[in-house]
């Protein structure tokens, strides 16, 4: 049953993966022409999605950390797959910026060129690969940790590289993540000092709640019970008050489009409220019954958690799709001529590629390291 | 008979005075060139749009894509048409725009691999090698002048089918003009720019640099049939350009945002209406 479950799953992960190899292939022969870009709408959906998984990478590194620094023994089987995650994450978010640039092999040589430091992308650039590669030593020294748990000088050498990651996992959710459009004076929309601690809150749930859709298939499709009751009960109080957080943001930012009556904070939620309807809806309504799903009493079953869970990545990733379109669809003259930017096949079969990708690397990577999961699952259940 | 003393003295003091006019030179030879480069005329070239004189015909947009060989879909010089107000008291508003050459552009501040550059005579210039395509520069741009080549240029001249059954295909045509990538190539171009730009790179109005460089005026400048562009230097005093700043109201696109655009407007495309 358990090998059926997982054929299925892999299955469907390399059959999507496939197709989304297909869509590169037809933007790599085609061109950009095959995105919805255009002139006044230069970033689409891969920058939107980009932003996504850097907020799902920055803010799982955060609870990995959090997790290991403060020893919370029940979420324990959480904290070396919350580093994974973030490391998987940012190889999805990197391969998306690589697809929507024009030249990626001269993208890779941005950091090291060390060219245009008043730059945002130069830094941010730069943190990734940093970031990255701390992820990397710091999944090869967890692993080594599970083999020999009572290895002391392997234990310090985490705590210094956790001690950096977090740091830097906060640098790159408010740098690269928030600053990089905020910084923007040309579009009123995310020149606003409300985005960056928005972008934060964002990424810490989404990453809380990637997590608890990550304990739930491995529960069903893997038989790996990664949460118990206690660590289920803590996680579900972290995400009431963090979607509390993020919603409050977001009730905040309409009473600000809405009540400063600039004429870009108008034209701004004229478009939430048309064209964008459907992913406003999905953001505002999302994190909503999500909040009453996990207050109410049948939120404290774990399913009605992950759907909870559920609701609210779709959420934070309308919220990101919104912010991307909106802000540049925003005319920027008076007269202009109006383009406007609509998905297109090729790119969500890209982004669905993608995202099968980083599902496919984290089990890769979990099975390729993770030799004890069976032992440390069944101390769990113990 | 000088003593040995002596001689020994007379040779530290000559090596003395020696070392001193060596080292004055050494620190003279920086100084000199210094002051070479004060006296090297530093230009800050500009652009005045008489909106008065312009008739919104728009052959600064034809001069410009033939001059450029820009390609289908992009524009260097582009416009901002409204209309205003409800019949019969109507009024119709026309903006030519071009890559403003911000003093203060945000486009050079933003690019990661310094692709977007101010040169000596404050232009904002591309270079197509350095750049990735990361299109941050598009999204920093208030004012949408910047282009992205996302699909091979000239895409139609490149094409096989005919547009009408029996007659010869763009790329028959092409061949026809000795093979050039379109029948229009201007060589020129390729001086200071690639001629025709790569693809998955941004490109946008250079104020025709190649033709500046000779002491000619871009090529909008010089086609517009009404004279509505004047293109000068900011910094000399005689320049037309100064004067016509002077004599009236100018005004930039988002002066708010503190970008020093080097594209002034004069007067109104409506008579008889403020210069803005």
């Amino acid at each position: 049953m358990k090998n059926t479950k997982n054929t299925i799953w892999y299955t469907l992960l390399i059959i999507i993966f496939i197709i989304g190899l297909v869509g590169v292939y037809n933007q790599f022969v085609q061109g950009h022409s095959v995105t919805g870009i255009n002139k006044q709408v230069p970033w689409g959906v891969y920058v939107a999605a980009f932003t996504f998984f850097i907020g799902i990478s920055t803010g799982s590194t955060l609870i990995g950390f959090i997790i290991y620094v403060f020893n919370l023994k029940d979420l324990k089987p959480l904290e070396y797959r919350a580093v994974i995650v973030g490391f998987v994450s940012l190889i999805g978010a990197v391969l998306f910026v690589m697809l929507d640039v024009g030249n990626p092999i001269r993208m890779m040589k941005v950091p090291f060129l060390m060219q245009n430091t008043s730059s945002v992308f130069f830094y941010s650039s730069l943190s990734y690969y940093t970031f990255g590669l701390l992820l990397l030593l710091l999944i090869v020294a967890l692993a080594k940790l599970k083999k020999d748990p009572k290895n002391e000088k392997l234990q310090k050498r985490i705590r210094i590289m956790s001690i950096i990651a977090f740091p830097m996992a906060m640098v790159i959710v408010l740098v690269p993540d928030g600053a990089l459009f905020s910084f923007v004076k040309a579009r009123e929309f995310w020149n606003r000092p409300l985005l960056l601690p928005h972008f934060a809150n964002a990424a810490l749930v989404s990453a809380l709640a990637a997590l608890v859709i990550i304990a739930f298939i491995s529960k069903k499709i893997q038989n790996i019970e990664l949460l118990n009751q206690s660590a289920r009960r803590v996680l579900r109080v972290i995400l009431i008050f963090l979607v509390a957080g993020v919603l409050f943001l977001d009730l905040f930012d309409i009473l600000v489009l809405n009540y400063s009556e600039k004429p870009e904070g108008i034209e701004a939620w004229e478009l939430l409220t048309t064209s964008h309807l459907y992913f406003f809806i999905l953001n505002i309504f999302g994190l909503l019954i999500a909040l009453l799903l996990l207050l109410s009493k049948i939120g404290k079953q774990f399913s009605m958690m992950v759907l909870a869970s559920v609701l609210i990545v779709f959420a934070i990733s309308a919220y990101r799709y919104n912010l991307i379109i909106v802000g540049q669809e925003i005319p920027l003259l008076e007269g202009i001529e109006v383009l406007k930017y609509s998905i297109t096949l090729t790119e969500v079969v890209i982004c669905a590629g993608i995202t099968s990708f980083i599902i496919l690397s984290y089990q890769l990577i979990v099975s390729k390291f993770d030799a004890t999961v069976d032992s440390l699952s069944s101390s769990v259940e113990a | 008979m000088e003593k040995i003393g002596d001689i020994n003295v007379k040779k530290r003091r000559d090596f003395l005075k020696k070392a001193l006019v060596g080292a004055a030179t050494l620190f003279s030879i920086p100084a000199l060139s210094s002051t070479r480069k004060e006296e090297k005329k530093v230009r800050r070239l500009a652009m005045v749009i008489d909106l008065q004189k312009c008739t919104a015909c728009g052959a600064c947009t034809i001069a410009c894509k033939t001059e450029n060989n820009v390609q289908e879909g992009i524009l260097w010089a582009d416009k901002i048409c409204n209309t205003v107000g409800i019949f019969p008291n109507v009024r119709y508003d026309y903006i030519p725009t071009l890559c403003n050459h911000c003093e203060n552009a945000p486009c050079v501040k933003v690019c990661p691999t310094q692709a977007m550059f101010k040169d000596d005579d404050g232009i904002t210039m591309h270079n197509p090698d350095k750049c990735v395509g990361c299109r941050y520069c598009m999204v920093a741009c208030p004012y949408n002048v910047i282009s992205f080549n996302g699909e091979k240029s000239h895409k139609r001249w490149r094409e096989d089918k005919p547009l009408i059954a029996g007659t010869a295909s763009p790329k028959e045509m092409n061949l026809k003009v000795g093979g050039n990538v379109i029948p229009y190539y201007n060589p020129e171009r390729n001086d200071t720019l690639p001629g025709i730009r790569p693809q998955n790179v941004v490109e946008k109005c250079t104020f025709c640099d190649h033709l500046v460089k000779r002491g000619e005026a871009p090529r909008c400048v010089q086609r517009c049939p009404s004279k509505a562009r004047i293109f000068g230097d900011l910094k000399d005093s005689k320049s037309e350009v100064v004067s016509l700043l002077g004599k009236y109201a100018p005004f930039r696109l988002k002066e708010h945002l503190g970008t020093l655009p080097k594209v002034f407007y004069i007067r109104n495309y409506n008579p008889g209406k403020s210069s803005r």
